[in-house]
């Protein structure tokens, strides 16, 4: 009895005050106030990401070496002896806002999703410290386990970024209080697969018709407020198959200004700079007490 | 100073124009199915759906019953939910909220529900809701450069008038439907008129005409019973299966609106619309609590004599005796209250939930001695 298109209205509200808020937030990967052993004062804020048509993505290690001495850190061991991870399917939309609509649209979602897996495919493998894996094939019953999984590391991933990510001695209780687990549900992907960890990304991008940009062009001229329309959001953890531990989450967030600016994940160029940018300061969880990424 | 507002208008149309008109059907369906299956993904994560695989089954053969012509195609889903209502989703997927076969009293009212949903999906609503918004809002924005606010309102009344006809067309294909089933067409007036009755009681109104997305409830019940008038025939009521084969989810539902501390509503539904004659003697507990909890004058009186008709009518149920225990307690009637607490204790198989029982029971027998 209740309309499709009320949900359709209400969902399109939710997503334009998201990307209102979005572009109120400095546009860097996680901020907050740094964990005090973790995070010294020249932690490096990653650049937003370039813009896809001049994105220069060559793959390259972007990760920084690990603060701490670590077994992955060490240089070049063995590349079986290294940590396998798991790189689960990405789960992200793109949407497009015209002047009348925020709408997904499926081709762009899937050339998405399909860039960003590749993309941390090469950047977590041209690291040196993990032995990338794909997820086999699963039984229903196991993909069900995994899908459950997913969502919640979605559900704890959206909270580290809203709850536990602002700054002030107010939020550290809240940031060591916080459950970084997942669970131990994932084991049997250790079991299956030997390998030890997982990355999983999430998030979503909003792609602006003309017509969109040209009607806040216009409202901007006339009331002299400027709100974007248009930006990338994403989100990343490093999973510990066996605790459920997130061992590393980062944030990635870019704002595109009259339909220019921020990742275009469509583009495989895209994909890779954010990926990059989004790794940036790995194995350091920017303003949370997660360790040092792979936990060791 | 009149070319460049002449050439900003222009531009405003140009912009307001394309955005649907450039996407093909085929592309706009796309979109809408990406769109579903991410809130479809988000009602099955989130633990609400019933899962009853029994009720499941129930819901589906009825409305395969219903709509021989698409069965592979809609699918019944059951919602924990204790509202009234139902909607379906462009990709055949109808939620059905157990709140609704709460209300619900037969076979025949429930077809007439699924009679009203399927047709949103056989006659493709959804995806006219949607192009037919996208071209309000493209028109009010053009609209907007003569007439700014009066533009506006006419689109949201454009869209609301749009929704209004699609559920008018859902209500007269469902009864046709269920007619053709050999239903009897006046179950679908019954339950409207049951709505209109709770939402008048609930003190919930409709808003403005023009703003509405549905007709107003009383306008549906008339022409529910006019079309229920001219397609005749059906006279199948089941109710008997209908109330075995929900009692389960009724009763939960019941308990859910408890949870809630809604007495007003526990005593309408149960005492007001008479649901308790479909329900089984232990949910008279829930109209005991109910009238507690309403706490009108002579409620609290009601009550207490409600906890003892459930005792008699279901000695096997714990949950009357524990209530009228501890009302007895207040009541300074300790001898009494210590004898229910104490069969509470021993019907209770849930040892977590015995636990303020044990403690009233321990003082109550401190002060015996």
């Amino acid at each position: 009895m209740r309309s499709f298109t009320r949900h359709i209205v209400v969902c399109a509200l939710l997503l334009q005050y998201a990307a209102g808020a979005a572009a109120q937030t400095t546009p860097t990967p996680t901020t907050g106030e740094a964990a005090p052993a973790q995070t010294p004062a020249d932690v490096p804020a990653a650049p937003l990401n370039p813009p896809a048509d001049t994105a220069a993505p060559a793959p390259q290690p972007a990760m920084q070496p690990a603060p701490q001495p670590a077994p992955q850190a060490e240089p070049a061991p063995a590349s079986s002896a290294l940590p396998g991870i798991l790189i689960l399917p990405a789960e992200f939309t793109v949407f497009q806002r015209s002047t009348v609509a925020l709408e997904p649209v499926p081709a762009w979602t899937e050339a998405a999703e399909r860039n960003l897996a590749e993309s941390a495919h090469h950047v977590l493998g041209a690291d040196g410290r993990f032995r990338v894996m794909v997820v086999p094939e699963l039984a229903a019953d196991r993909q069900a386990e995994l899908r459950e999984h997913i969502e919640l590391f979605k559900v704890i991933g959206s909270q580290l970024e809203t709850v536990v990510k602002p700054g002030g001695k107010a939020w550290e209780g809240t940031r060591s209080a916080a459950d970084y687990r997942v669970g131990s549900g994932l084991a049997f992907l250790k079991q299956q697969t030997g390998a030890q960890y997982a990355f999983l990304l999430a998030g979503a991008e909003v792609r602006q018709t003309g017509g969109s940009v040209f009607m806040q062009m216009m409202l901007a001229g006339l009331t002299g407020v400027y709100t974007p329309g248009g930006g990338t959001y994403m989100y990343a953890g490093v999973i510990d198959l066996e605790t459920g531990k997130i061992t590393w989450f980062g944030t990635q967030m870019g704002v595109q200004f009259f339909g220019m600016g921020a990742a275009d994940a469509r583009q495989a160029s895209g994909a890779e700079a954010a990926l990059a940018g989004l790794l940036k300061s790995y194995p350091r969880t920017v303003g949370l007490d997660l360790g040092s990424g792979t936990g060791r | 100073m009149r070319a460049l507002c002449a050439a900003a208008a222009g531009l405003i149309v140009v912009a307001a124009t394309p955005a649907h008109a450039a996407l093909t059907e085929v592309e706009q369906r796309d979109r809408i199915r990406l769109e579903v299956s991410h809130a479809e993904e988000q009602l099955r994560n989130s633990g609400i759906l019933v899962g009853d695989p029994a009720l499941d089954a129930y819901l589906q053969e009825i409305t395969d019953r219903l709509f021989p012509d698409h069965k592979d195609e809609l699918h019944l889903r059951g919602i924990r939910d204790s509202e009234f209502n139902a909607f379906a989703m462009p990709s055949g997927s109808v939620y059905f909220h157990t709140g609704a076969l709460l209300r619900i009293q037969d076979e025949a009212q429930l077809a007439s529900i699924l009679g009203h949903e399927g047709t949103h999906y056989t006659a493709d609503h959804a995806f006219k809701q949607v192009v037919h918004t996208k071209h309000a809002i493209g028109a009010s924005m053009v609209g907007s450069l003569v007439v700014p606010l009066l533009a506006d309102l006419v689109a949201i009344s454009s869209m609301a008038g749009f929704s209004r006809e699609h559920e008018r067309e859902a209500d007269q294909k469902g009864i046709e439907r269920m007619s053709q089933c050999g239903y009897d067409p006046r179950a679908g007036a019954e339950i409207m008129g049951r709505m209109d009755r709770e939402l008048t009681a609930r003190g919930i109104t409709h808003g403005g005409y023009f703003w509405a997305d549905h007709p107003k409830i009383q306008e549906r019940v008339a022409s529910l019973g006019a079309f229920a008038a001219a397609h005749p025939g059906g006279t199948e009521r089941n109710r008997e299966r209908y109330l075995a084969a929900t009692e389960g989810v009724r009763m939960e539902t019941l308990s859910v609106i408890h949870r809630r501390l809604d007495g007003k509503l526990l005593v309408f539904l149960l005492a007001d619309e008479k649901l308790l004659d479909t329900l089984p003697p232990r949910a008279r507990f829930y109209l005991a609590e109910g009238l507690r909890l309403r706490g009108k004058p002579g409620d609290s009186e009601r009550a207490v004599v409600e906890y003892e008709s459930t005792i008699k009518q279901a000695p096997d149920d714990p949950n009357a005796y524990q209530a009228l225990g501890i009302r007895y307690m207040r009541d300074g009637r300790k001898a009494e209250a210590l004898v229910l607490l104490r069969q509470y204790v021993s019907l209770e198989h849930d040892e977590t939930r015995t636990g303020y029982a044990r403690q009233y029971i321990a003082s109550l027998e401190q002060e015996k001695q």
